[in-house]
C-alpha cells in the first residue's frame, strides 16, 4: 500500500462516492475521531483531516476542481464520460403525479482516433426462403461479399443461411477465408420458409463458440418474413444471448415481417433494428449495421439499477447512435460508444407521490458496466444515480433543448405506438384523429413525404379500419428516424 | 395536473408534449388551479419574492410562419438560436424545429432580456443579422421592443407580444 492518501483514502470512500456518502463517512470518521471524545496523540491531526476532506467532497465545485487534479496526479481516470441532463431542476413538491425526464450521455473520455477499433466476432445469419428470391437476394450476396472482403486481420466472422432449416455457410471464418465466403454465398439458393429460430439459434451458438475478451460479439440477422410458432423460444435466446454480453441486430426487408417481434428481439440484447424498404437500401443498412457495431469504443453496456421509493420507469428511448425503444427493465441492455461519438438516452419516470418528509428523491440507483476492448482488464464499472432535490412551491422553468427536441420527435413516435394499441382495441376513431395530428406535425417539420404516408393511411382507416403492412413500418421507422440528433 | 391548450387534455404535470395530440406544453404554468398548500410552519414573512407575473401577463414569442407561441418564463434573459449537434452552448429557445437553419438563423443569434416592464434585444453577433420591423439592427446593442414588433432572426421571423 504505496498509495499516498487523499481526500478520498482519509474518508475511505470511492472516487465516484455520492454526496449521500461523503455525509454519512464524513458523520462516521468524525464521531471516532472528535477531540472531545477522543484526545489520543495524533486523532487531532486525522480530524483535520477528514474535515478538510469533507469541506471538499461536500462541495461540487471545490469536489471536481479537486478530481481533475487528483486525475492528473495519479493518471487514473474513468475512460467513459457519464453525463446526465433532466427536465427540471427540482422536483416541485405536489400531491399528485408527475413526470420527469431524463437524458444519459456516455462518450469516450478521450477521443482517439489512432488506436484501432476492437476486432469482432460476428454472424450474419440470412433468411433465404423463397420470398427472398430475386433483386433482393442478390443485394445481400453482394453486400455480403463485400463486407467479407472488409474484415481486418484479426475479425472472425461467420455465415448462416436459414429457412425451414439452417445451414453454416462458414464458421469462424477470417480475412484469408475470402474465397470461401464468396463461393458460399454466391451459391446460396432460395427455398422453403422462415424458421428465425433455426437461424437465430445456429448464428448466437457461432458466436458464443468464438467469443473471446477484447472482441465485440454480435450476431445480425437478415430476414424478410414471420416466422410461426418460435418468437417466444427466439425472445428467451436473445435473453441468453444478452447475458453472454452477444448483441443482435435485426434488419426487416419489406413488408411482410413482423416488427414488435423483431424490435423486441433487438432490444432486449441493446442491439438495433431497421427496416429495409426497398432492395437499394439493403446495401446501405447492412454496411451500417456493420460498421455501427465494428467501430465500437464500449461494448455490452448494462445498466443495473432499482428505482427510487414511488418511481416507475415509464420509457426507455436511445437516441443516439441508433434510435431505438428498450426494454423497461433492470438490467437495462443499452449496446455500444461509437469510437468517436455518444450513446444517449432519454429516460421518462412517473412518481406517484413524493414522500412528506424528505428533500431529496433517488430515481435510479445503480451501476453501469460496459466491455471496453481496449482496456487492459477490458471491463468497467460507474455508479450512475439519477436523483433530484424536491423543492416547496411551484416552479417555473424551461426544460434544456436538447430534451424538448428530443421530445417532440419521440412524442410522434410514441403517438404511432399509440395509434396502434387504439387499433388493437378496436378504436378507430381515436386513432385516425391520433395520426391526423401526426400528420400536422410532421408537414410543420417539413416532413412532407412521411406526412403524406401518414395520411395514406388515415385513409385506409376510414375505409378498411386498418392500416396497411407497409403503411405501419413506414410511419414506425419514419418517426424513429427523426428522433436522431441531426448531426454538426 | 395540466391541460393542452390545443386539445384540452389533462396531463401528468411535468409533461413536455401532449400525448394526445403532440402540441408543446411548456408554455403552460403548472399549477395554476392549485396553488401549494401553506406550509403552517412557515408564514409569510412578507418578503417572498413576487416577480414570478401571473400567466397572463407573460411575454410571448409568435413565431409567424408556423402559429406557433413561445411564452417566456422563468427567468430574465433568454438567448434564441438553433440547436445543431453536439455545440457546446445552448440557446435558450431552440428555433430549429421552425426551420432556423434554412432560414440563416445562427445557433446563438440573439437574445431577449426582460427587466420590469421592459423588454429589449440584443444581436449576439449573429452572420445574418436581425431586423426589427425590418430595419437591422446594430450587433451588441439592446433595443427596446414594443408589442407586435417582428423580429426577423436571419429570415426567420418572430413577433414579440407583450401583455402590458
Amino acid at each position: 500500500m504505496a498509495q499516498k492518501p487523499n481526500h478520498y483514502t482519509r474518508l475511505n470512500l470511492p472516487l465516484d462516492a455520492t454526496p449521500e456518502e461523503v455525509r454519512r463517512a464524513y458523520r462516521e470518521a468524525a464521531r471516532r475521531l472528535h477531540p472531545d471524545i477522543n484526545a489520543e496523540a495524533g486523532d487531532t491531526q486525522l480530524f483535520l483531516g477528514i474535515q478538510e476532506a469533507y469541506e471538499i467532497l461536500s462541495d461540487p465545485e471545490r469536489r471536481s476542481a479537486y478530481d481533475s487534479e487528483l486525475h492528473k496526479r495519479t493518471g487514473n481516470h474513468q475512460p467513459i464520460n457519464v453525463n446526465t441532463l433532466y427536465s427540471r431542476t427540482k422536483l416541485p413538491r405536489i400531491k399528485e403525479p408527475q413526470l420527469i425526464y431524463v437524458t444519459i450521455t456516455l462518450s469516450p473520455d478521450e477521443v482517439d482516433d489512432t488506436s484501432a477499433a476492437p476486432p469482432t466476432n460476428l454472424c450474419l445469419v440470412i433468411d433465404s426462403s423463397t420470398s427472398m428470391q430475386g433483386i433482393w437476394m442478390d443485394m445481400v450476396k453482394s453486400t455480403g461479399i463485400e463486407l467479407a472482403r472488409q474484415m481486418g486481420p484479426n475479425d472472425i466472422l461467420s455465415l448462416v443461411s436459414f429457412n425451414d432449416r439452417a445451414e453454416v455457410l462458414v464458421s469462424g471464418g477470417t480475412s484469408e477465408d475470402y474465397q470461401k465466403f464468396s463461393s458460399s454465398i454466391r451459391m446460396l439458393l432460395t427455398r422453403g420458409g422462415t424458421e428465425i429460430f433455426q437461424g437465430l439459434q445456429t448464428g448466437v451458438n457461432l458466436v458464443n463458440t468464438y467469443r473471446r475478451k477484447g472482441y465485440v460479439n454480435h450476431v445480425i440477422l437478415l430476414t424478410d418474413g414471420h416466422t410461426y410458432g418460435d418468437e417466444a423460444n427466439c425472445l428467451e435466446l436473445a435473453n441468453q444471448a444478452a447475458s453472454q454480453g452477444i448483441g443482435i441486430t435485426t434488419l426487416g426487408i419489406g413488408t411482410r415481417w413482423n416488427d414488435v417481434f423483431l424490435d423486441t428481439l433487438a432490444s432486449r440484447t441493446g442491439g438495433a433494428s431497421a427496416y429495409i424498404r426497398d432492395p437499394e437500401q439493403i446495401r446501405t443498412l447492412l454496411s451500417e449495421a456493420f460498421n455501427g457495431i465494428s467501430k465500437s469504443f464500449a461494448d455490452n453496456l448494462t445498466y443495473n439499477f432499482d428505482t427510487g421509493p414511488n418511481v416507475d420507469l415509464k420509457y426507455v428511448f436511445r437516441l443516439q447512435p441508433e434510435v431505438t425503444p428498450l426494454e423497461i427493465e433492470s438490467p437495462l441492455k443499452f449496446g455500444h460508444i461509437p469510437k468517436n461519438g455518444d450513446c444517449s438516452l432519454i429516460l421518462e419516470f412517473l412518481i406517484h407521490e413524493l414522500p412528506e418528509d424528505v428533500n431529496y428523491l433517488n430515481l435510479t440507483k445503480g451501476r453501469v458496466s460496459a466491455d471496453v476492448p481496449n482496456l487492459p482488464d477490458s471491463q468497467i464499472e460507474v455508479r450512475l444515480d439519477l436523483s433530484r432535490e424536491i423543492s416547496s412551491g411551484a416552479t417555473f422553468e424551461t426544460p434544456p433543448p436538447a430534451i424538448m427536441k428530443a421530445m417532440s420527435r419521440l412524442t410522434l413516435y410514441r403517438m404511432q405506438e399509440q395509434a396502434q394499441k387504439e387499433l388493437a382495441v378496436g378504436q378507430v376513431k381515436e386513432a385516425t384523429r391520433r395520426l391526423q395530428h401526426m400528420a400536422t406535425h410532421l408537414l410543420s417539420l417539413g416532413e412532407s413525404d412521411l406526412a403524406l404516408a401518414v395520411l395514406k393511411e388515415v385513409d385506409n382507416l376510414k375505409s378498411t379500419s386498418s392500416l396497411s403492412e407497409e403503411g405501419i413500418k413506414r410511419i414506425k421507422y419514419g418517426t424513429r428516424s427523426l428522433v436522431k440528433p441531426s448531426p454538426g | 395536473m395540466i391541460s393542452c391548450n390545443t386539445c384540452r387534455r389533462t396531463l401528468v404535470t411535468g409533461s413536455l408534449y401532449c400525448s394526445e395530440c403532440g402540441a408543446p406544453l411548456i408554455n403552460i404554468i403548472e399549477n395554476q388551479n392549485q396553488p401549494p398548500a401553506p406550509d403552517p410552519s412557515k408564514q409569510n414573512d412578507g418578503d417572498t419574492p413576487n416577480d414570478q407575473l401571473p400567466s397572463k401577463s407573460v411575454v410571448s414569442l409568435h413565431i409567424v410562419d408556423h402559429g406557433h407561441i413561445i411564452s417566456l418564463t422563468g427567468r430574465q434573459e433568454f438567448t434564441l438560436g438553433r440547436v445543431s449537434g453536439s455545440q457546446s452552448v445552448l440557446p435558450d429557445i431552440d428555433l430549429a424545429p421552425y426551420d432556423a437553419y434554412e432560414k440563416g438563423t445562427s445557433r446563438l443569434h440573439a437574445s431577449i432580456k426582460l427587466d420590469g416592464q421592459f423588454v429589449s434585444i440584443i444581436d449576439l453577433g449573429s452572420v445574418n443579422g436581425t431586423y426589427l420591423n425590418d430595419k437591422p439592427i446594430p450587433v451588441h446593442e439592446p433595443q427596446a421592443l414594443n408589442n407586435g414588433d417582428v423580429i426577423s432572426l436571419g429570415d426567420l421571423k418572430v413577433q414579440i407580444l407583450i401583455p402590458w
